[in-house]
């Protein structure tokens, strides 16, 4: 049965209640993590020293404190945190320090698709690209393809993504035209930036594909299926990747989470509107409101895909399902 | 002659390591009827398992190869097929049951998933109902209560014994001819030991099947089967009826595996015979016979000359210069204990068992 | 097997919708371009018609630049000149600067007093984007709204100080209401502006002022100039579109004042490029007509393109007199020979030339294109200065420094204090500090200055609370020299940048000459009043000029009349034609 249908007869099954406190035990449990993760932040950023008005132009003391006034930060610090806390379960994140009228939800709102699409597309082209290196380097151990592709592994992990993105850049829409050089414009412009951003998941699912693959090697059950007359493909199919693959998952959540955030690099050198560069300017200008909206937004999304990797796990894995 | 339902004839295998070949089966000969047991004893490392994977080409060809002889299966030469031919052979005309069970199973695949698999494959025309319905009533033949429900369920929910009877019931699901066994309840209590054999005998008697039997331990040896073949070193140093090795053992090997077993009637004190020394390295097989750095009857030709299959008896041979007429007739006494003492009491545990009495085998 | 058939499925379907639904930001507009709102229904009508010419022949109606996006369109809280960028172009101005001279547009007339404080303006008859009539009370809203003390503008300083409308410092500070500010519409046509004393720089016309409707205001809240939906548009352009550091898109306004004779671009994109290299890809394929500001490394690739425009900042090294506490180095720093065997010590054009391809070396104070006697003279050439020559001169700099020991008292160099010298942590200030500082060291033999890094923030924090000896710092100039000149007064906005009465410098024939400035209405008497006080702040000022900024814009050859001015702070596109 596919592996969606799986999982959902599995929790409305009766036997699965406690499973269905366990989800609901985790669910509280993100809930309160979220909730530190504000909380902290909230006061180390406020620790941190500079201010948000802080800039090479002139400022005298007077304007300064006049604008802290506008924004509200001459007030006592429980007490923006509470106002803070109040605004963020109506769901508004408030507005940017740096950039006058600009709301951090719409922000969020109009730039986290492009990097989560940015980042999908990397991940749906990566993630199974690596995965099917890794089983022909391990398939092939020894062989050309198998010293092929680890040289490529070691060259998409030791040179750095902006160096490779901008030679591919150059190469491909500079010199020969095939593809947009940057913007977001259409499923073109988009080509480019997705296979550079996925180089560093390619390698590294490849890599560690490639050794659980050859630890299974090692595995009886692999002997077993021989014996029963099984063909090859089938054997390294059912049997192997689907045993192999189990400890990559554990990372995946994170993984996954991380790429939606979109990449700094990646987005600056192709001109892409994505959230990588507000996270990197809204710390560097302690833009408060940015930073706060910015990391919950994220801490949500690490904090889910974690969750339902976890329970994925238990899914994919039925020596670790929850009794 | 009737033609054996499996033969091996001289066959020899390598392994082409980094460090060099490894010759890990030496010219071993030997046959298998429907519906008899072999045994295969021997140390660790002897070759035994080497030998019956290779008869179903189970290890992969490099780094193993076959560099010598044939083994004919119904009339056919196994050793000329391709792997693809091999796989229409492999659970279908011969299965294997391994030592671990827990191990040899797919840990992420419910067990009726497997077993399906292994009918499905053999027999493209049968729908998924009929694997299941098969499936499950082979778990139940094995001894399974609620075969249902272990058909469902995944390795790691059963016990050791419960494991082993589902590789046997994967093992017959496409009714084999030959039933190779590695050590099939070596990891078991002697409890569930006992069953399993039990099994095993069943369901020989019930399809007809031929069993190798591959085992260090001559209880089991004893339990199982008709004829037993002893391998040292990549040879077989003797073989025969189990009668003929249990109570005539020609071969100062077999003497000492013989000797080499704890009695259960003598007082605790006595200590264990060990056979001193360890078997050769195999890089570099000797010259001369493989045991006789450790043979207490060892004689200068033992060394430079490898001996061969000497007649002891019909279908009894052994590989020892002691039985070639011009070694004279000095065969001493086993060191440690008296060759008539030991076939006493091996006459003694057979009838005991016979009479299916405590199952301490 | 059926699993693998399922995940096919999905990958398929996946691929699928990127490829239709993605988020992707707007195509080029294919329609010719759409004028205003009212006429949007007709134009996309005819659009089918016209956009097939528009694609096949020349892009005439349509001009992509490269350059950065402004950070907000709310007036009140705007401070970078990038703003003002879109401001010029999608806002009607009373007096609209064309190359550093300003043309009057919504103005129809003005007077002046005999007191000259009192400037009454005579408004033409003009409309919002959406026809709503434009009063002089949007005018007067906008200064008034930077001053309001409850708005926080960061802008009130800058318009108090350059303008000193009456009674702006006391609203600003809280002090009285707006109605007493000099800043008043006296009907809906006529809008008064008066000054606390009269200011010889301001003539009436050099000022920006661009209408803002109060109510607007009130309505979007925090929201104002957010997004396009948050802005009100009234001048040669609307803006149509943003998208946050993508690109913004400028149609041209029918209802504007001069839309026939000005401005004839029709479609106006800046698109935002991030990355210098990216940029130059961009241009050199076509899909840029120009770049704003070509970065350093590029310049030599696209030499052929370049458009030059000096800005009339200063970038130097700042003395901190009062040595933060400690004698010795007050002694020193305030030490008028040690200051010029640093200046003397530097080959100013060796060191921009190595280290910041983005600047020029000064070593004067007024330079470039400000303007002099008369309108359309340039200061440096009326009048000289005596300073530094811009490649030093190593041996008088090794004369004044021995000069300086002599004096103080000290045998050798290495009896000096330890002097530290704070800069931003960024590259290019670094790269210059290291150049000094190596300099310094080869020339005069010091070894006293450590180089202090620090985030931008705390670098400014650490400046504004005199915690440094030597600061690498960088003042914006003005349109004319009051505004440099009035920084270093005694209490001046640099001098004393906590506004509590530690002056670095304090010069009395600097503070009479400055005041003097104000009420000498006799423009090349008032000019020459600042080429004397260049001198004294030369000579005497805590501060050794190094460079200011230039900007390098690339623009393509099919482009005539691009206008890029610093002073106006605007891309000035009033004549500018593409033909392709």
């Amino acid at each position: 049965m596919p592996l969606s249908l799986h999982s959902a007869f599995f929790i409305c099954n009766k036997e699965m209640i406690p499973l269905r406190k366990y989800i609901l035990k985790r669910l509280l449990i993100s809930v309160v993590t979220i909730w530190l993760i504000v909380t902290a932040c909230f006061f180390l950023l406020r620790l941190l020293p500079g201010n948000p008005f802080a800039s090479t132009t002139l400022m005298t003391q007077d304007t300064l404190d006049r604008m802290m006034a506008y924004y509200g930060l001459d007030r006592p610090l429980w007490e923006q945190y509470v106002t803070y806390l109040k605004n963020l379960l109506h769901g508004d994140f408030g507005y940017s320090l740096k950039y006058a009228g600009r709301s951090v939800n719409y922000v969020i709102a109009t730039t986290f698709p492009i990097s989560a699409q940015l980042g999908l597309q990397a991940l749906t082209f990566g993630i199974p690209m690596g995965l099917l290196l890794g089983i022909i380097a391990a398939k092939r151990r020894g062989h050309a393809s198998d010293r092929a592709i680890n040289v490529f592994i070691i060259v998409c992990t030791a040179v750095p993504t902006f160096i490779i993105a901008a030679l591919l850049q150059y190469l491909l829409s500079v010199k020969l035209g095939l593809l947009p050089v940057a913007q977001w414009k259409s499923f073109k412009h988009t080509i480019l930036p997705t296979l550079c951003l996925s180089l560093g998941t390619v390698s590294g699912y490849a890599r560690s594909m490639r050794t659980l693959m050859l630890e299974v090697d090692r595995q009886d059950y692999l002997k077993t299926a021989k014996a029963k007359g099984l063909g090859n493909v089938r054997i390294v199919v059912f049997h192997q990747i689907r045993n192999a693959i189990i400890p990559m998952i554990t990372g995946i959540g994170t993984e996954i989470a991380g790429m939606l955030m979109g990449s700094y690099v990646i987005e600056k050198i192709f001109s892409i509107p994505g959230m990588g560069a507000y996270f990197v300017t809204s710390i560097q200008g302690l833009d408060y409101t940015m930073v706060m909206g910015l990391v919950i937004f994220q801490a949500v999304i690490v904090v889910a895909a974690n969750f339902i990797v976890d329970l994925l796990y238990g899914v994919v894995d039925p020596r670790i399902r929850v009794a | 002659m009737n033609e054996h339902l499996l033969e091996v004839n001289g066959l020899h295998v390598s392994f082409d390591t980094y460090a060099g070949e490894v010759k890990a089966v030496r010219g071993v000969d030997f046959y298998l009827d429907g519906g008899e047991t072999l045994a295969i004893v021997g140390e660790s490392g002897c070759g035994k398992s080497v030998t019956v994977q290779t008869i179903m080409r189970l290890n992969p060809e490099p780094p193993a190869a076959i560099r010598g002889g044939s083994i004919l299966y119904k009339g056919e030469d196994l050793t000329k097929k391709t792997d693809k031919e091999m796989r229409a052979y492999r659970g279908k005309e011969f299965s294997m049951i391994f030592q671990d069970a827990m191990t040899s199973l797919n840990p992420v695949s419910r067990i009726g998933r497997q077993m399906s698999e292994a009918i499905r494959i053999h027999e493209k025309d049968v729908t998924r109902e009929e694997a299941k319905a098969r499936a499950i009533e082979m778990l139940g033949k094995v001894g399974l209560s609620n075969p249902e429900t272990v058909y469902r369920r995944y390795p790691h929910t059963l016990s050791g014994g419960q494991r082993q009877r589902v590789m046997i019931a994967m093992a017959l699901c496409c009714h084999p001819s030959i039933l190779l066994a590695d050590e099939p309840t070596t990891a078991l209590d002697v409890t569930t030991q006992a069953q399993i054999l039990k099994l095993m005998k069943d369901i020989q008697k019930d399809t007809g099947c031929g069993i190798i039997l591959i085992t260090h331990n001559l209880g089991v040896v004893a339990r199982m089967a008709e004829r037993v073949a002893v391998m040292y070193a990549g040879q077989i140093v003797e073989k025969g009826a189990l009668s003929d090795i249990f109570y005539h053992p020609k071969h100062p090997y077999t003497w000492g595996l013989l000797g080499s077993m704890p009695d259960m009637q003598e007082s605790r004190s006595t200590r264990l015979t060990a056979i001193p020394g360890s078997p050769p390295d195999l890089f570099a097989p000797p010259k001369g016979c493989g045991f006789a750095p450790r043979c207490p009857y060892c004689m200068e030709v033992c060394l430079s000359h490898a001996p061969g299959e000497t007649p002891v008896a019909p279908g009894h041979t052994s590989r020892c210069w002691l039985l070639d007429e011009r070694a004279g007739n000095h065969v001493k006494p086993p060191v440690g204990r008296d060759a008539e003492l030991v076939t006493e009491e091996m006459k003694a545990y057979r009838e005991s068992i016979a009479e299916g009495g405590k199952e301490n085998v | 097997m059926k699993k693998l058939t399922v995940f096919a499925l999905a990958a398929a379907l996946a691929a699928a919708s990127f490829a239709s639904c993605g988020t992707y930001t707007d195509t080029d507009s294919s329609s010719a371009g759409s004028s205003s709102e009212a006429s949007a229904s007709e134009s996309s009508a005819e659009s089918g018609e016209a956009s097939s010419e528009e694609t096949s022949g020349s892009t005439a109606d349509e001009f992509t630049i490269i350059a950065t996006q402004p950070n907000t369109l709310n007036m009140i809280q705007s401070t970078s000149n990038l703003d003002n960028y879109a401001f010029y172009l999608t806002q009607e101005m009373l007096f609209r600067p064309y190359d550093g001279v300003y043309q009057p547009e919504v103005v129809d007339t003005w007077e002046v007093d005999d007191t000259n404080t009192v400037f009454t303006y005579h408004l033409k008859e003009t409309t919002w984007s959406d026809g709503t009539p434009i009063t002089a009370e949007d005018f007067a809203y906008y200064l008034t709204a930077q001053l309001d003390p409850n708005n926080g503008s960061a802008n009130a300083a800058f318009l108090i100080d350059t303008y000193g409308f009456l009674n702006a410092e006391a609203y600003n500070n809280g002090e009285c209401d707006v109605s007493e500010v000099g800043i008043k519409a006296l009907d809906d046509y006529t809008l008064e502006l008066t000054l606390e004393t009269p200011n010889a720089d301001f003539d009436g016309t050099n000022i920006k002022v661009y209408p803002l409707d109060a109510d607007f205001v009130a309505e979007q809240g925090e929201a104002l100039g957010g997004t396009v939906d948050n802005y009100m548009s009234s001048g040669p352009y609307v803006l149509s579109e943003w998208v946050y550091d993508s690109y913004l898109t400028y149609t041209k306004n029918d209802k504007w004042l001069n839309s026939d004779s000005q401005y004839p671009v029709e479609t106006v994109k800046m698109i935002q490029a991030t990355d210098a290299n990216t940029s130059t890809s961009m241009f050199e394929g076509g899909e840029a007509d120009a770049i704003l500001t070509v970065g350093n490394d590029y310049l030599d690739i696209l030499s052929d393109y370049l458009v030059e425009d000096v800005f009339s900042g200063t970038k130097g090294v700042q003395f901190n007199t009062y040595g933060q506490g400690d004698e010795a180095k007050a002694a020193l720093l305030s030490n008028k020979n040690f200051r010029m065997a640093m200046s003397y010590a530097l080959d100013r054009e060796a060191i921009v030339a190595a280290v910041d391809r983005s600047g020029i070396a000064i070593n004067r104070y007024n330079y470039g294109d400000m303007a002099g006697k008369e309108v359309d003279s340039k200061f440096a050439d009326d009048f000289s200065v005596e300073t530094v020559p811009m490649n030093g001169d190593a041996d008088k700099a090794k004369e004044y420094l021995q000069a300086a020991l002599d004096e103080l008292g000290y045998a050798s160099v290495d009896e000096l204090p330890a002097l530290s010298y704070l800069t931003f942590e960024n590259d290019s200030y670094r790269l210059m500090a290291e150049t000094l500082v190596d300099q310094w060291k080869q020339v005069l033999g010091l070894t006293n200055i450590t180089i202090d890094l620090k985030p931008i923030p705390d670098a400014i924090q650490s400046m504004m609370s005199y915690q440094y000896d030597l600061y690498y710092t960088s003042l914006s100039g003005g349109e004319t020299p009051s505004t440099f000149a009035k920084y270093w007064i005694t209490g001046g906005a640099v001098n004393d940048v906590t506004g509590s009465g530690m002056s670095l410098f304090s010069n009395e024939e600097y503070d009479s000459l400055i005041k003097s400035t104000s009420t000498e209405f006799d423009r090349a008497k008032r000019m020459e009043d600042y080429a004397k006080a260049e001198q004294i702040f030369i000579d005497e000022g805590p501060l050794i000029p190094i460079e200011t900024g230039v900007n390098y814009a690339a623009v393509a050859d099919y482009v005539d009349g691009f206008v890029y001015n610093s002073f106006d702070d605007a891309i000035e596109l009033d004549h500018l034609s593409v033909n392709k």
